[in-house]
């Protein structure tokens, strides 16, 4: 009988911490020269949802590099992270083989759709039972193109096998692989054997358990991994291995022996940002990290997150400490290790709860770790994670709907990466840092090995703070609406009881948040005024022995999701200096251009 | 008189005759200046009552700035909402400093050529001598170099490049066109002041001779020329990063000196190919 009992899988499906829902048993081979993978695989699936299944779905997701036609291609224009695809060198992945172990062969009535596998089923997969399947499959690895490929002898095999997609109350998510798009998975068990050259280093999810020199000169590597929703390997004759400890986890990297110089940033970064990850969201699970540093002509690997491994590097980027990418990419895909890899949200329909929490916990780690400048912090520009995402945000607000379909969002980094972080950041300064965290812990302990969606974080949110929060999420995550406050008149003038002044604040945005209104005199006497924002405009008149001097919206600028702070503060008297110091540098400016042209001639 | 002794020579003229310096930076300063009133008024009325935008934009610059500014742009552009009644009178204010900022060359080249090649001609004199004939000969290298650029651009558009080096390529190119143009018409002023010749047409013709002629010696001084344009460059660079962000006045000052080397650059430019021209073509 091939659909198993459930009386006999709770033990195995509980292997790790996480109900192993799809558990694999890969043993795949790389063909050095054509970068084809022959690959055979056990998928064990169990239904853990009431309902019954009459079929299965799994993901193809290689197949998005087969043809320029497909989904993933039109939506990418054929370019991604600046690669061009070449379809000389696509990526396909064909099942050769699909059967319910030792049983019925499923391939004849199963339909492949460009990156999904329908498999309907010879009798229904009734609610907690498992079911085995056998699968043989080929693929061709892309140049590098979209996080997977290779390039020359390097490989990263990123979502190279046929995958359960994962059934989630009430409905299969048999969703093609659009551009913009990453991933959704159950959790499970991987054991993995991976053959390679023998000249090779490899990389993979998990820890490796094994490795077995076979005679053709290839050698084969096992990994074993729970609790985790994927699995990716890389391998290439050219890395060189460095590695620290955090704590209890072994972090490794494997780096490109031409980027020796950012191996101790990149290990510094990953091992402090672990460890402060672990203590404000709860611990890493694992045993190991993996760190990848791809080569730089396979930049398109770089900057990818996968279950206890992340792949770094910015293609021949130089050793500049105040030029901070390489800790900052680093500390952004860690934080991937809690959302989605701990808390298994869907990429796919709400990518802002694992792209905008990793950004909120990497910005957050950065500013920690590095003052406010934390990403770039030379003479001539300043540039802090704050900025840097408000940059991408403010281009145009109003088309950012945090809640949305990636593939379906006008500005995906704005939408999934920065406006998430912004309100995440809001919210920190609305509800203070203990209870943030507090948010954010309860959040990860409540929802580690689930799949909740935002309604879920809301409701945590809600709990936590001991308020309804509806008021903030609603407008900012499910909206387009825009916080922006402005002080557009500040006047004193002297009277017979000292100085009457009129200070009025104006909400131009639709979004109504409170904001704090910092207005300062004369005598250094200051009154901090709180605004619930309803109205449109805020008046405040004092009668004091001082003299106004300014008044300033949101002083601390706690909104960090405001639109525009630049007209957020007015002083009755005009500042000369900065006008005068910004017409010096014109000045210069001009001098050097006029020289320029009068060297014509 | 090789090339290297004119490079020699027009260097110790250049600090020999310094005083040519001072009308030259004299004139860019003024014409600047003007060029920034309106700037500054502007400036003024903007953000002179913003503190948070005037704490923000104070040295060095945030991109936080650049960003929120390109903002307001694009609000203001989607909206709709904008006029560009400003646009025409900045444009005219802009041409009006760009030709104050020719003819002002115009004069005074006169009087630095007339120093330099004679020797001892009086400077004003020279200026009054040739302002006409030498705002004839700008706008026919106006001409010369439009003319240029534009069969550079064929040229290019024909081979359309398409990678990085051949990007590079391209605009090695068309910068060496604009160089050896100018190269030509400096030639052709200084053959004026040498010959006393007031046609332009004729100057302008005898420049690209010269040029064409001594191809090898008027590339070499050019490339030394350059040389030294960029080692200052450098240097000017250099100093200007060691000028802490906060003492700004300071920063004013030390543009003032870069302005004051950019000027002896063009004086010890003109003067280094007056040697050469007179060694070639004695009066």
């Amino acid at each position: 009988m091939p659909i198993l009992a459930a009386a006999r899988w709770p033990v195995s499906a509980m292997a790790g911490q996480a109900r192993a829902n799809a558990s694999y048993q890969i043993a795949v081979r790389l063909d050095p020269v054509t970068k084809t993978l022959d690959g055979r695989e056990t998928i064990t699936y169990f239904n853990d949802s009431p309902d019954t299944l009459p079929d299965l779905w799994l993901h193809l997701y290689l197949n998005a590099f087969r043809s320029p036609d497909t989904h993933w291609m039109r939506e990418a224009h054929g370019a991604s992270r600046g690669f061009t695809y070449d379809p000389a060198r696509a990526g396909w992945i064909d099942v050769t083989a699909l059967s319910m172990t030792g049983g019925i062969d499923l391939l004849p009535s199963s339909a492949v759709s460009e990156t999904l596998l329908h498999v309907p089923l010879p009798q229904p997969l009734r609610p907690h039972q498992a079911i085995r399947l056998d699968v043989a499959w080929k693929a061709q690895l892309p140049r590098v193109f979209a996080r997977t490929g290779y390039a020359g002898d390097f490989v990263l095999a990123g979502q190279w096998y046929p995958k359960m997609a994962v059934y989630d109350r009430g409905r299969w998510n048999n969703i093609q692989f659009h551009a913009n798009s990453e991933f959704f998975a159950d959790f499970g068990t991987y054991d993995v054997s991976i053959t390679v050259p023998t000249t090779h280093i490899v990389g993979a999810t998990g820890t490796r358990v094994g490795e077995i020199q076979n005679s053709d000169g290839s050698k084969t590597y096992r990994y074993y991994a729970e609790d985790v929703t994927d699995f990716v390997w890389t391998s290439s004759p050219h890395y060189a291995v460095a590695d620290r400890r955090a704590g209890s986890v072994d972090i490794v990297l494997l780096f490109q022996p031409e980027h020796i110089a950012l191996v101790e940033r990149y290990l510094d970064a990953a091992q402090r940002a672990l460890e402060s990850y672990s203590r404000w969201f709860g611990p890493y699970p694992h045993p190991r990290l993996t760190v990848v540093d791809p080569p730089d002509d396979a930049g398109g690997a770089g900057g990818m997150e996968y279950p206890t491994l992340i792949t770094v590097g910015l293609a021949g980027l130089p050793d500049y400490p105040a030029l901070r990418l390489p800790e900052y990419v680093t500390v952004h895909e860690l934080a991937h290790q809690w959302w989605p890899m701990m808390v298994a949200t869907n990429e796919m329909t709400e990518p802002w709860l694992d792209e905008g929490f990793a950004e909120y916990a990497a910005a957050r780690w950065m500013e920690q770790a590095f003052g406010r400048h934390s990403v770039i912090d030379t003479r001539e520009l300043k540039l802090g994670g704050l900025e840097m995402r408000r940059a991408e945000y403010i281009w145009n607000p109003r088309q950012v709907r945090i809640n949305a379909r990636s593939w379906e969002m006008k500005n995906y980094g704005g939408a999934a990466y920065a406006k998430p972080f912004l309100v995440l950041r809001t919210l920190e300064n609305y509800l203070g840092e203990d209870r943030m965290l507090a948010l954010m812990r309860t959040y990860v302990d409540r929802w580690r090995w689930r799949h909740p969606r935002t309604e879920d974080f809301i409701a945590v949110a809600n709990e936590v703070s001991g308020e309804n929060l509806d008021w903030f999420f609603k407008p900012l995550v499910y909206g387009t609406g825009v916080v922006d406050y402005a002080v557009n008149h500040a006047s004193t003038h002297r009277d017979a009881d000292g100085y009457t002044s009129r200070v009025v604040v104006t909400r131009l945005g639709d979004v109504t948040l409170p904001v704090e209104v910092q207005v300062d005199f004369a005598d250094s006497s200051t009154r901090l005024e709180r605004w619930d924002g309803q109205a449109t405009q805020k008046e405040y008149t004092y009668q004091t022995a001082a003299p106004l001097v300014s008044a300033l919206a949101d002083p601390q600028r706690k909104l960090a999701v405001e639109v525009n702070v630049l007209d957020n503060g007015w002083t009755v008297a005009t500042a000369e200096g900065p006008p005068l110091e910004l017409s010096g540098r014109w000045l210069g400016f001009v001098q050097g251009l006029l020289q320029l042209m009068g060297f014509f001639g | 008189m090789s090339v290297f002794r004119a490079f020699g020579h027009g260097l110790s003229q250049t600090f020999r005759l310094w005083r040519l310096l001072l009308p030259l930076f004299g004139a860019n300063l003024i014409v600047s200046v003007l060029a920034t009133i309106p700037v500054w008024l502007r400036l003024r009325a903007l953000i002179g009552h913003r503190p948070w935008a005037t704490t923000l934009m104070a040295n060095p610059v945030e991109f936080f700035i650049e960003a929120q500014g390109a903002l307001g742009t694009t609000r203001l552009v989607e909206s709709g909402q904008y006029n560009l009644n400003w646009l025409p009178p900045v444009a005219i204010f802009a041409v009006v400093v760009l030709l104050a900022n020719s003819l002002a060359y115009a004069w005074l080249s006169g009087g630095v050529l007339e120093s330099l090649v004679t020797g001892s001609g009086s400077f004003w004199t020279g200026c009054r001598r040739w302002f006409w004939p030498f705002a004839r000969l700008w706008a026919i290298s106006i001409l010369a170099l439009a003319i240029t650029l534009a069969l550079g651009a064929l040229l290019v558009s024909r081979v359309a490049p398409g990678t990085p080096w051949q990007i590079i390529a391209a605009a090695i190119l068309l910068s060496t066109l604009v160089l050896g143009t100018n190269a030509v018409f400096e030639y052709a002023r200084i053959g004026a002041v040498v010959r006393g010749d007031r046609k332009m047409l004729r100057a302008a013709g005898r420049g690209y001779g010269f040029a064409l002629r001594y191809l090898p010696q008027a590339l070499t001084l050019g490339i030394l020329l350059l040389g030294v344009a960029v080692v200052l460059a450098g240097f000017n660079f250099g100093v200007s990063r060691l000028i802490p962000g906060s003492f700004w006045v300071l920063g004013l000052v030390w543009q003032q000196v870069v302005a004051l080397i950019g000027a002896g650059q063009k004086v010890f430019r003109l003067a280094s190919q007056a040697s050469l021209f007179a060694a070639k073509h004695p009066a």
